[in-house]
């Protein structure tokens, strides 16, 4: 452990300041964030962030976690500890119930947890910099950088209680501790950096597919430097592998024979085999046979997996074939929201700023010093993380927390060589990505908050604890993390089958009455929230798109549940509001309903062929 | 500089635990709950059938306290400080119930009301227009609107008004 020694108090003072400021200053956007209100928690959190709030807040309460939940997916219950991860969960709920004192709300106990470990990563970033720099004023100026950028603030301050924020400074922290581990040939810092990989992948499954990216990383340096050696990759796989046998959740995603883990079990074994040419034919096989297992696991086994698959072949055959996006099976677009989907170049300006430019050029700059002078392996590290996190991000917009991290060691690169321009190009970049984070205005993910309000509070006074609500999957996490009422469907697709039960109610809401009665006589639901945007919204992301109905009928339950409330047989209006309809569900074909005048629901005042409704 | 060193850690590490000791204090008494809210709103709705329109706008001051973005919650405050003739608070609290949620009819027209009565009848005016284009069978906004229109000299649109008053009495 001699690497650490070189760290003096004064750079840990420094880089601990700079921690300080970033949770400062996503304490302070947090707090001044629209929608965000740590007297009330009622619709707080949307969506995913809601289903995990709700968890770890039954955690801080000292409830026991159920083997199977049925208020999480009813009728046919949640395993929480086999169907995600909790680790995030419970870290949060057990602080707060056993060191923190009741009258701190919950929901301000946990924005403070999140600024605070998310802002971790500046730690890993600075060791990490000074690994390869070996200088402690371009490791800083890297901190700065990155603590400037508005990426490194973004899903906290848009109110979120997401996987990442927890999981990502783990993986950086790994990254590190792989680094230290190949260029001292320590095997305890290799042990670490599994540890840490083992912690993320507790806290977020999608860890895996990092980790595919990882093992291609390490298959290019064995081809690159003479003198590779595999013990740290085999000290992590060992690791993570054994963590199977006692996570349940980890059992339940199948991970010790999903994709990553037989490439690297492929790469480990073929390692070792002496002959070359040998080598080369078995580790084809083992490629081979792997991607066959992946192939059969996911259609069959645990099809979890296989909707992200699904969702990258997908978006390669838009981007490449330029095949049309609506014709894309509902399971993609289903998955094609928000996080997943492309940056404009205004994202792009607004959350990297001009790291952008000067990260990529520093990562060609360290390809080329790798090349040409120094064998130097963090250089080619350093190039392939910034150029694959570059790419990955212009498919996936929630890939900027890893790219801005890269991008920042990058830029370290412009600086070792001309010390000159050294001090203008830092003030620009900080000027320019502080000026650009300062101006940005956060805001909850969610829908208007008055109205989410109202049909929250309506639930909660009009309903019985045990009467489960239907409503479209983001909205549901939402009804069960602020009614407590049990709900149909929820957004963790990890779960099987919960997919195929979204696209059968979604589907259900095009076609005549009596297919949404028998979906909610089907799965027991008392309740059916209606959204105005399931008729009236046409976006990608919208109900219609995803389940391809651009074009519909007025014969539809959709229609008559916006426009005729009063033509239907088994649903019963009880309330509404501009955004949603609150409907019961009955056996009756009469009802007597209070109409209560709004314009969106009135038919003369909306021009029904600008939404394709025939 | 480095003599400033230890000085920068004491200071950072007495604020951290100042704030640590300090915070469970400072949020005395004002323990967040999902359902709170709920129950201030029952306990308003008693007191103002109870005719205790004091201590119910009390109650209401602190659920708007809470939930700041909820538009009914705005709208009762102000309704509730019209009923105890405080007419300027009143109408802070019915534009700010429009802003939070602009489809409020109602609040279009009591605020439309409330200029009326303070003799601003643009203002009256406008905010009775705005309730009858959210609603067009909102009978009493039309009644309103043709009084104002009448006391300005509007005849036209006195007129007007009146026609599509009688449509709709007819209609009932």
């Amino acid at each position: 452990m001699k690497g650490l020694n070189h760290l003096k108090i004064k750079d840990s003072l420094i880089v601990f300041l700079l921690f300080i400021f970033i949770f400062s200053f996503k304490f302070f956007k947090l707090l001044n964030s629209e929608g965000f209100n740590f007297r009330d928690d009622t619709g707080v959190y949307w969506t995913e962030s809601a289903f995990q709030y709700k968890i770890a807040k039954e955690i801080s309460k000292g409830n026991s976690l159920s083997e199977l939940d049925k208020k999480l997916q009813y009728p046919e219950g949640f395993g929480i500890k086999r169907n995600i991860t909790i680790l995030m969960m419970s870290f949060s709920g057990l602080i707060y119930r056993f060191f923190i004192p009741k009258n701190i709300p919950f929901i301000l106990f946990l924005s403070i947890l999140i600024c605070l470990y998310s802002s971790i990563s500046i730690f890993p970033l600075y060791y990490l910099s000074m690994e390869i720099f070996k200088d402690k004023i371009i490791s800083l100026l890297i901190c700065i950088f990155y603590a400037v950028s508005l990426s490194a603030y973004i899903t906290v301050i848009n109110i979120g209680y997401e996987f990442q924020d927890f999981a990502v400074p783990f993986i950086f922290l790994h990254i590190l501790f792989f680094v230290k581990s190949y260029k001292n040939k320590d095997l305890n810092y290799g042990i670490i950096s599994g540890i840490f990989l083992l912690v993320a992948l507790l806290s977020w499954l999608l860890t895996i597919f990092y980790f595919i990216l990882f093992l291609i990383f390490c298959m290019i340096l064995y081809l690159v430097d003479k003198d590779f050696k595999i013990s740290p990759l085999i000290c992590i796989v060992s690791i993570i592998s054994s963590a199977y046998f006692i996570f349940p959740v980890l059992q339940a995603a199948g991970f010790i024979y999903s994709l990553p883990m037989l490439l690297s079990y492929s790469f480990i074994i073929s390692y070792f085999i002496p002959e070359k040419k040998t080598k080369i034919i078995s580790f084809v096989i083992f490629v081979m046979l792997s991607f066959i297992i992946t192939f059969i696991v996911s259609r069959h086994k645990i099809t979890g997996y296989g909707v992200v698959y699904s969702l990258i072949m997908d978006r390669m055959k838009v981007l490449l074939f330029k095949i049309k996006k609506e014709t894309l099976p509902y399971e993609t677009l289903v998955m094609w929201v928000s996080p997943f989907n492309s940056p404009s170049i205004r994202t792009i300006i607004l959350s990297l700023g001009i790291l952008t430019i000067t990260g990529i050029l520093g990562s060609f700059i360290g390809l080329f010093e790798f090349i040409k002078k120094e064998r130097n392996f963090s250089y080619l590290l350093l190039f392939y993380f910034t150029i694959l996190f570059f790419l990955l991000y212009l498919f996936f917009i929630r890939m900027d927390i890893f790219l801005l991290f890269f991008l920042s060691i990058s830029t370290g690169m412009i600086f070792k060589f001309n010390k000159k321009i050294f001090y203008t190009i830092a003030v620009i970049i900080v000027i320019f990505n502080f000026s650009l984070f300062i101006t940005y205005k956060s805001g909850s993910q969610g829908p208007t908050k008055t109205y989410l309000i109202d049909l929250l509070t309506f639930i909660r006074k009009n309903t019985e604890k045990n009467e489960p609500v239907l409503a479209t999957f983001p909205l549901s996490a939402t009804i069960l993390a602020y009614t407590d009422r049990p709900i149909l469907l929820h957004p963790k697709f990890e779960r099987e089958g919960i997919i195929k039960k979204n696209k059968d109610f979604e589907k259900s809401l095009f076609y005549e009455e009596e297919s949404l009665f028998s979906y909610c006589k089907k799965y027991g639901a008392k309740y059916v929230v209606y959204q105005t945007d399931i008729l009236l919204s046409t976006k990608y992301i919208s109900v219609r798109y995803r389940t391809h109905n651009l074009t519909i009928s007025k014969d539809c339950v959709a229609f008559k549940m916006h426009f005729e409330p009063e033509n239907l047989k088994h649903f019963q209006l009880l309330y509404s509001n501009p955004h949603y309809r609150f409907y019961k569900v009955s056996e009756k074909d009469t009802f007597n309903i209070n109409l209560y005048y709004l314009r969106i629901y009135d038919e003369k005042r909306i021009n029904l062929e600008n939404f394709n409704i025939y | 500089m480095k003599k400033l060193y230890p000085y920068i850690i004491i200071f950072f590490s007495i604020s951290l635990i100042s704030l640590l000791v300090f915070l469970p204090f400072s949020f005395k008494g004002k323990k967040e709950d999902t359902f709170l809210a709920d129950s201030l709103f029952i306990l308003s709705i008693k007191y103002f059938s109870l005719k205790d329109y004091h201590l119910s706008l009390k109650i209401t001051r602190r659920l708007v306290d809470i939930q700041p973005d909820y538009g009914m919650n705005l709208f009762n405050l102000a309704f509730l400080y019209e009923i105890i003739s405080e007419f300027d608070s009143a109408i802070i609290y019915y534009e700010r119930c429009i802003n939070v949620d602009p489809e409020i009819y109602a609040a279009y027209y009591r605020v439309g009301r409330l200029y009326l009565m303070k003799g601003d009848f643009n203002e009256g005016v406008s905010y009775l227009r705005s309730a009858i284009h959210l609603n067009p069978f909102f009978l009493d906004a039309y009644k309103e609107l043709s009084k104002a229109l009448f006391a300005t000299g509007d005849i036209r649109g006195y007129k007007e008004i009146n026609e599509r008053i009688k449509s709709l009495e007819n209609k009932r």
